[in-house]
């Protein structure tokens, strides 16, 4: 067994030398440089068509063998449609390097790609959201980008989509677009959306009827992710990714819970026991409430079914929790990642490149509706004034990075089980958030180090 | 099931190919775990020798004069033995706006280019770990300042402090072992060993032993006495591995156990399990090898069901029981994982509680089963009414349950109780109750809500087996009762009820297997909640296994759930005989 086992270590040891030694990783930045974005033409602005990456000049790399880089992804609709039309257009003028693309279910792309990469059958690069970097990079799983990641290459994204993209003094990726979560409210209902809770609150109770199943605001309070604005805003926080400590219980957090459970109980706009997902969306297009806390995501589930009245909605920044302290979301950074695996490590960075180049991203954030993290995408004129773009944009600077420690893995259950016990329950805001803080801590101490 | 009795007359070609085959798998057992065992011994020893050139690298290169710094690091490469490939120093030259390492670069001893990207991966973390620990205000330990670098070619960094007292740590030194050669326990230790273990089999075996117990006992004898006689043999580093640390050096035995007393039990329970498993072929007679050679037929056909068998069950399994000695990087661990699992009773702040949880699965499982046998057996005797009309269609229809994925149905089910728009909650406010947030707070409404579905899900198992059992009882048994004047209870009493017996009780025996790990309706439906009180073993087990990401732990969850259904499973046999034949 034990010899057994130290054999397949071996093996497993000798692939990934072997992989690495394939794939002198990216250690040539001039040649890296020259490849994709200066060999792209620019596009008409705001060009719906692919980004016009039609390079004549055929970069010098395209001359060898041909190459295939496979990229994993959890998109769907226009989303999906983005970035299939970026992949064709580069597969029709670099025909010795192919990009294919797989999409993945959502919910299974995380132990898909778990499971494959260590087995030498994972992609070169994987679309995610940065808050897995900490444990798949602690697993061996994405390898950091190394002298690729020039300044000049990282000045064209938003630095906020760019730091927690950073994992002990490395990079791991570099983005496609951010989430945050921002208030949607019913533009039929609610004329000018609320400043700060307070106000939200009284517009709020106005519309609550429990009789009629509708209620002022909803959002799935017993979920640290969609709790975070209030926690956040107030100056609370979660996990220190640098110290890797543990700070679920503050005054501030408490002061989150008190109000959150306010929110329910005292002021009783909220529904009883969680909403989420379907029952949510279903809530807001029957106009049966007016404010829900969501991402962009959400902006694709508004599509009217077949016959029905379609939803007339809007966006706004999250509102003030007190004055001159603005609700915060946790910041998602979705980014491309290179596997640890890839065999075409090279080939694999200039895909990534020419993905997260200005002019890809005029194509993602047209068609794919993608909040994309280039700048340059939102000096346009047509995403600048967009009244959605633009709220999330501002709600971008107005956010924190989620933690992306593997740690954090343990915090989310013991906090969710507080909300569900602080907002819903009767438990102390200071005594459940104490427990979860044990908590949290214990099974960090008994997590695979 | 005469076990006493031979079946046929002694065969000795039987009797020698299986004390042949022992005699090989014991020894190849106690030979190949010495050989990693030496091996690991080698490798260790190299590390450590290793690792204290890196240290010596690391503080030379903190040297702040130049001419001394210079002098001190080609001392220390007069000193490089071939196995260290290199030394070097890596300095960091600080961190951009992001946080990024910028200027980072080789000032001694620059590796090859694709080494090199590993090392300063490696040496990011190393001094990522280190400045954290440092910055709060704790001791560098010796083992936290060196990082191991893929399988034996390994790297070993230690951290340079810039300055004393410093609380950032500014590069690392560190030294490159050349891969470790291959290395192979002698095949004359193998062959020995052998030999060794096939004499002692055979002396045992005329030493005349009986039954199949003192058998047993006499392989485990055998083991351990092959076991304590292995290290009389020599030992020597595995061939062309070049030592770098006196460690090696410390007097040993030709099976040189590097760290727990744990690994010699290791050691000896695969050859023991091994032992025991051959049982069957090495007892007195060579039994099943025999009856093999004399009508091979039956065997033929069985053959390819268990070649599916094992590699489907039994290689899982083992692998599952065999994971949860080792951690998650392979290193043995012993009983330690199981040790955690009963003592978390213990950790009060835990989000696992071992005994708590089984408490939980018991009572699960036991109401659960009550439920379906009543509600199955009832449907049951409904359903075989001679004069029921539609009878075809009611069947078909409470099959239906069992028909639909159990995940679907689960989250039908969870929706089903939805607190402010399930159709539950929606009946209770029609008839004027408050409503119930079933998947809130309540550890009995959640409780509750698993209840329901998994009642629904297994109750037409119960059903179509005992519909089956109850056409299968011959009318006449039941005429016989009305002539002597039973009542209806009489005749359900003793004539159904013990001719149902035979196919319920396995059918119970397999429900309660079923429901002890009904994962998805757990999993889906409460998931725990509230605050893990309503997860039974195998949902605990899944959350070490993704939270904690302990593999070894999980495992251990997994060979406790299968050794406590394995002793339901035989104490129920034994008192009710259910698997065993109707007319035996």
């Amino acid at each position: 067994m034990k010899a057994a086992l130290r054999l397949s270590l071996l093996v497993a040891a000798a692939a990934l030398a072997l992989g690495c030694g394939k794939s002198p990783a990216p250690a040539d930045p001039a040649a890296a440089a020259a490849a994709a974005p200066k060999a792209e033409a620019k596009p008409a602005e705001g060009a719906a068509q692919p980004a016009a990456a039609a390079s004549p000049t055929v970069a010098e790399e395209d001359q060898g063998p041909p190459r295939t880089v496979t990229i994993w992804h959890g998109y769907r609709d226009a989303e999906r449609q983005a970035l299939d039309d970026l992949i064709s257009h580069w597969n029709k003028n670099h025909p010795n390097l192919q990009v294919n693309a797989l999409a993945v279910p959502p919910d299974a792309i995380i132990d898909k790609f778990q499971v494959a990469v260590p087995n030498g059958n994972g992609p070169d690069l994987i679309i995610f959201a940065h808050d897995k970097i900490g444990l798949w990079a602690r697993a061996g799983l994405i390898q950091p980008l190394g002298e690729f990641a020039t300044p000049e290459r990282l000045k064209r994204f938003m630095p906020q989509t760019i730091k927690p993209l950073v994992h002990d003094k490395a990079i791991y990726g570099l983005p496609m677009a951010y989430k945050t979560l921002v208030l949607f409210y019913n533009k039929k209902m609610v004329q000018a959306p609320p400043k700060t809770l307070g106000q939200l609150v009284e517009v709020a109770k106005g519309f609550t009827k429990p009789d009629a199943d509708a209620f002022g605001l909803a959002y799935e309070a017993s979920n640290l992710y969609f709790h975070a604005p209030i926690l956040l805003g107030l100056g609370g926080a979660v996990f220190d990714d640098v110290a890797k400590k543990v700070l679920i219980d503050s005054p501030e957090a408490q002061k989150a819970v008190d109000l959150a459970r306010d929110l329910y109980k005292t002021h009783k706009i909220l529904p009883q026991g969680a909403v989420s997902g379907f029952a949510l969306t279903a809530m807001f297009k029957d106009s049966k409430v007016p404010f829900v806390f969501q991402g962009p995501w959400f902006i694709g589930e508004l599509t009217p079914e077949p016959g029905q009245q379609p939803v007339e909605w809007a966006v706004a920044m999250l509102p003030e929790v007190e004055p001159g302290k603005p609700m915060k979301p946790f910041l998602g950074s979705e980014a491309l990642l290179l596997s640890a695996k890839s065999t075409a490590a090279k080939s694999a960075l200039r895909i990534m490149d020419y993905l997260t180049s200005d002019e890809a991203a005029l194509t993602r954030i047209s068609v794919g509706k993608q909040m994309v993290a280039n700048i340059k995408a939102y000096e346009l004129p047509k995403w600048a004034d967009d009244p959605v773009v633009k709220i999330f944009r501002g709600q971008a600077e107005v956010s924190v990075p989620m933690p992306s420690s593997a740690e954090m893995s343990a915090v989310w259950n013991p906090y969710n089980a507080a909300l569900q016990k602080g907002v819903y329950g009767d438990g102390k805001s200071a005594e459940v958030l104490g427990e979860a803080q044990r908590r949290a801590e214990e099974d960090i101490g008994k997590m695979a180090k | 099931m005469a076990l006493q009795q031979p079946i046929l007359p002694p065969d000795p070609w039987a009797r020698a190919l299986a004390a042949a085959l022992t005699a090989a798998l014991v020894a190849l057992a106690l030979v190949a775990g010495n050989g990693a065992l030496l091996g690991d011994r080698a490798a260790h020893a190299r590390r450590v020798g290793a690792a204290a050139l890196a240290d010596g690298v690391a503080q030379a290169a903190t040297e702040s004069d130049p001419a001394r710094r210079t002098q001190r690091l080609q001392e220390l490469e007069a000193q490089r033995k071939p196995a260290v490939e290199r030394v070097f120093v890596l300095t960091e030259g600080g961190a951009d706006e992001f946080g990024i390492a910028r200027g980072t670069a080789f000032t001694h001893g620059e590796p090859a280019k694709d080494q090199a990207q590993l090392v300063q991966d490696h040496a990011k973390t190393v001094t990522a770990e280190g400045t954290r620990v440092l910055q709060a205000g704790e001791q560098l330990q010796a083992d936290r300042m060196f990082k191991l670098l893929d399988g034996d070619q390994l790297v070993v960094a230690a951290p340079l402090r810039s300055a004393k007292g410093s609380k950032e740590l500014s590069g690392v030194g560190g030294a490159i072992l050349a891969p470790m050669p291959a290395h192979q326990a002698p095949w004359w230790l193998v062959a020995l060993a052998a030999l060794l273990a096939g004499v002692l089999a055979e002396a045992g075996r005329r030493a005349g032993v009986r039954n199949r117990y003192s058998d047993a006992a006499v392989q485990v004898l055998l083991v351990l006495l092959a076991w304590l006689l292995l290290p009389a043999l020599p030992a020597a580093p595995p061939a062309g591995v070049e030592v770098l640390s006196a460690d090696w050096l410390v007097p040993h035995t030709a099976v040189t156990l590097v760290g727990s007393p744990l690994a010699h039990l290791w050691l000896l329970a695969v050859g023991l399990l091994i032992s025991l498993g051959l049982g069957a072929f090495t007892d007195d007679h060579g039994r099943v090898w025999q009856a093999l050679r004399r009508d091979p037929t039956p065997y033929a056909y069985v053959g390819p069901a268990v070649l599916a068998t094992g590699l489907l069950i039994f290689i899982p399994f083992a692998v599952g029981v065999g994971l949860s000695f080792v951690d998650g990087e392979g290193r043995f661990v012993g009983v330690s994982h199981y040790v955690e699992v009963l003592t978390s009773i213990f950790d009060e702040h835990s989000s696992t509680h071992f005994f708590r949880t089984l408490a939980m699965t018991t009572g699960w499982t036991a109401i659960n089963v009550a439920f379906h046998v009543t509600l199955g057996l009832a449907l049951a005797l409904v359903l075989n009414r001679p004069h029921l009309k539609g009878k075809a269609i009611y069947r078909v229809l409470l099959v239906l349950p069992w028909a639909v994925p159990s995940y679907i149905t689960a989250l039908t089910w969870k929706w089903l109780f939805n607190t402010q728009f399930g159709p539950i909650n929606a009946m209770l406010s029609a008839l004027r109750i408050a409503k119930v947030d079933w998947l809130g707070n309540d550890v009995w409404s959640n409780f509750a809500a698993n209840l329901a579905t998994n009642v629904w899900l297994g109750f037409p198992f119960m059903m179509v087996i005992s519909l089956g059992a109850l056409q299968s009882i011959p009318s006449e048994l039941y005429e016989a009762a009305d002539i002597d004047g039973a009542t209806s209870w009489q005749k359900f009493r003793h004539v159904t009820l013990p001719l149902l017996r035979p196919a319920l009780f396995p059918a119970i025996i397999l429900g309660t297997i079923w429901t002890f790990n009904a994962f998805n309706v757990i999993y889906l439906v409460s998931g725990g909640g509230p605050d893990h009180q309503t997860d039974i073993l195998i949902t605990e087990a899944y959350y070490t296994f993704t939270v904690l990401r302990r593999t070894g732990l999980a495992a251990a969850y997994s060979v406790l759930i299968f050794a406590i259904l394995l002793g339901y499973t035989v104490m129920t046999n034994r008192k009710t005989k259910a698997t065993e034949a109707v007319n035996a």
